[in-house]
């Protein structure tokens, strides 16, 4: 593939490991961004961001507009989520969804009325005048995630402010197959870097590095101008084709030289990292006012006919789009890339934010499972992992379930780019296993927060039921004193002796009726 | 001389660190029995009594005292290891007697047929249901451990044990079976 011969701006490090795969790349980015015919339905997954499940706000039948709010977040760690396009809330129910595990999940179904008619959109130029807080609550309100795989919430990213100084544009679209940051870089240069602009603002200035690859000559070539244009100062960072160079803490490396250390965030080092997509999506959301209800979408693979980037609704299902471009014969569907990406379970799932490509592969075109062999220990793997681990270990560990060892050997610092996997001679899935391992462990974890919570009912239970019996038991010691005393006072032993009687048949009356109504009792007499 | 100086400084030093072990078991007293404790954590806190013990804590004081490790179906196979790892022991079978390790089930009360009859409420070992005599109950599906002790109780049988539903927070990946794979570059 082409080789931009463009010197870095900026001092490029070296990574550890990595992988050259086929690129497959210029398959998909030869032709413009185009659009497709609009769907007659759009599945909008409420779950589609890291974080908690976005809360509707439209009703069954309610018409909306296109970029109108149809559920809102539950709690800050979430997102809006807005009408694709104008039409009718047909159902909001659990639907088949885009994710690894073909689960159903709560979605919103739209039927679109073909206009595809916008809200009324406030475009606002004069951005510099809003507060932090204000341009904040647009990207918020704009339903904006990262748009690179991860579907973090970019309002979160952008809190935290102190002791920012650097924001690197993610640029380096590693994965091979996907070409859709490369095409919106070539298209949308300016409106990209206007995004960094905005975020930059956001900070009182920062110094804006774009990392990319050495395989997108025509991207660099539209920043130099993009940014000659704009008279922002950019540097560019070019860094040799090789996966996975585009993982947040690979690109940081490459272009810093500093390694995120485990449990750190890049805000520690005085970084921000976002994705080209998500620079052009604050744009957009600040500048237009409109909020995120489309992107663009690499469709590939031999068995896709016109291959090539489309700006896609989000929420457009699967199938809608494998028809449009009339593939043949599939043997598999895949959403992302081939190394990171996952088989579709569901053609009637719709695309969400996170949704880069769909690989619509050709028999033989990926390879299936292999046989596998076992380990000869030729550590091809160890080689290859771009965050220097031991995946033989991990994957020992991993297959006999042995989480806690796994952990020892930093299992969460995996990024599963599957790169071990892909060099081992075995075929051994190896990256599977830490997927395996990592959402054990993650599940183990929850469990653990319930059992804890089951304990501490279980107790105040235990303890509340030995305070009703000693309430009670004080109550009587003090009715039978009373008693007592006002006997005493009466004096004349006739009547003592007739109320102490009188006394004990209540008693023994009490007692029975207590019998008969056992457990009961205590609650009524908690309250009183 | 010399004899009653050393005699005098040994019990000077007797005293002070009398002294200082004292005051330490005062200040850094450990209330319970620790292995208990850790026992218990390990425990799935269900709850149930399958183990024949009237919840989780009395086995965890049981095992400390010597009993079975393998008596908790809902902690199941790994539960059994986890309690060997933390102990020292060898690893056993799960006791077939005790019940087998089964998918977690929530109590879903049959609303319509409930007489109120609170039974159900007094049996549940974590207030998981909710509920007033002569009046509706329900259970607070959160908080419910599964642990069955609902079902019997109930005169009018109105009680469900239903699987979980998997769901996308729940689900995690299998024992890999599918790889996506990619030619080398020639």
């Amino acid at each position: 593939m082409e080789r931009s011969n463009f010197t870095s701006e900026i001092p490029i490090y070296e990574i550890p490991g990595g992988i050259h795969p086929e690129e497959h790349k210029t398959e998909s980015n030869q032709t413009a961004i185009s659009s497709l015919p609009l769907a007659k339905e759009f599945v909008i997954n409420l779950k589609a961001q890291a974080g908690n499940r976005s809360a509707p706000t439209v009703e069954l039948g309610q018409s909306v507009l296109k970029g109108q709010v149809i559920a809102k977040n539950d709690g800050v760690f979430s997102s809006f989520q807005h009408a694709p396009t104008s039409g009718t809330v047909t159902a909001i129910e659990k639907r088949p969804i885009a994710h690894a595990s073909g689960l159903e999940d709560l979605c919103i179904v739209i039927k679109s009325d073909g206009r595809d008619s916008w809200v009324k959109l406030e475009r606002n130029e004069e951005y510099k005048s809003l507060s932090r807080e204000q341009i904040l609550a647009r990207i918020f309100e704009a339903g904006i995630v990262g748009l690179g795989g991860a579907s973090f919430p970019s309002h979160i990213k952008l809190q935290r402010s102190e002791g920012i100084e650097t924001l690197i544009i993610n640029a380096a679209e590693c994965e091979p197959y996907i070409s859709c940051d490369d095409k919106l870089i070539q298209e949308n240069a300016v409106e990209i870097l206007k995004g960094a602009e905005i975020i930059s603002h956001l900070y009182n200035k920062l110094n804006i590095i774009i990392g990319i690859e050495d395989n997108k000559p025509k991207a660099i070539e539209a920043i130099k101008v993009a940014r000659e244009k704009l008279k922002l100062d950019v540097k560019i960072g070019v860094v040799p084709t090789k996966y996975p160079s585009g993982g947040e803490k690979q690109l940081i490396q490459l272009l810093t030289g500093k390694e995120v250390q485990q449990g750190k965030l890049p805000a520690d080092l005085g970084l921000v990292m976002h994705n080209a997509g998500t620079c052009f999506a604050i744009y957009e959301a600040i500048i237009d006012g409109k909020p995120l209800v489309d992107r663009v979408v690499t469709l590939t693979g031999n068995a896709c006919p016109k291959k090539g980037n489309y700006r896609v609704p989000i929420g457009t299902p699967v199938k809608h789009l494998i028809d449009s471009v009339q593939t043949q014969d599939y043997q598999q569907l895949i959403m992302g890339g081939p190394m990171m990406g996952f088989e579709i379970h569901s053609l009637h799932a719709g695309i969400v934010k996170a949704t880069n490509c769909i690989i619509m592969a050709a028999k033989s075109e990926l390879s299936q499972p292999q046989d596998v062999a076992p380990c000869i220990r030729c550590g091809e793997c160890m080689i290859a992992c771009p965050a220097s681990l031991l995946p033989q270990q991990l994957y020992w560990h991993a297959k006999a379930d042995e989480f806690e060892k796994a952990e020892d050997y930093n299992l969460f610092d995996c990024i599963e780019c599957g790169a071990c996997a892909y060099v081992c001679p075995s075929d051994i899935p190896l990256v599977q296993y830490y997927r395996y391992a990592k959402s054990s462990i993650r599940n183990n974890r929850l469990e653990k927060i319930k059992a804890d919570k089951a304990r501490d009912r279980h107790e105040a239970r235990l303890e509340r039921i030995e305070r009703v019996k000693r309430e009670k038991a004080e109550k009587h010691r003090k009715a039978a004193e009373t008693r007592r005393k006002a006997a005493e006072a009466s004096g004349k032993n006739d009547a003592k002796k007739a109320a102490v009687e009188a006394a004990l048949a209540r008693v023994q009356a009490k007692k029975k009726a207590q019998a008969e109504q056992s457990d009961l009792k205590p609650k009524q007499d908690e309250g009183s | 001389m010399d004899l009653i100086t050393a005699v005098v400084i040994l019990a000077a030093l007797g005293l002070l660190f009398g002294a200082i072990l004292g005051f330490a078991s005062v200040k850094f007293k450990v209330e319970g029995d620790p292995i208990v404790e850790q026992i218990n954590d390990v425990l799935p806190q269900t709850q149930c009594g399958q183990c024949g013990y009237p919840g989780c804590k009395p086995y965890a004081e049981a095992i400390a005292n010597g009993d079975e490790i393998n008596k908790c179906p809902p902690g199941g196979e790994a539960g059994v290891k986890s309690l060997a790892d933390l102990l020292g022991r060898e690893v056993i079978p799960l006791d077939e007697e005790r019940g087998e390790t089964k998918p977690l089930t929530i109590a879903y009360i049959r609303e319509d047929e409930c007489i109120g009859c609170t039974k159900c409420i007094q049996a549940c070992p974590v207030d998981a249901i909710l509920g007033a005599p002569k009046l509706m109950h329900t259970v607070i599906v959160d908080e419910c451990t599964g642990c069955d002790l609902c079902v019997e109780p109930c005169p009018v049988d109105c009680i469900d044990m239903l699987e979980v539903p998997q769901s996308i927070s729940s689900w995690k990946w299998q024992q890999p079976d599918l790889a996506i794979n990619i030619k080398e570059v020639s």
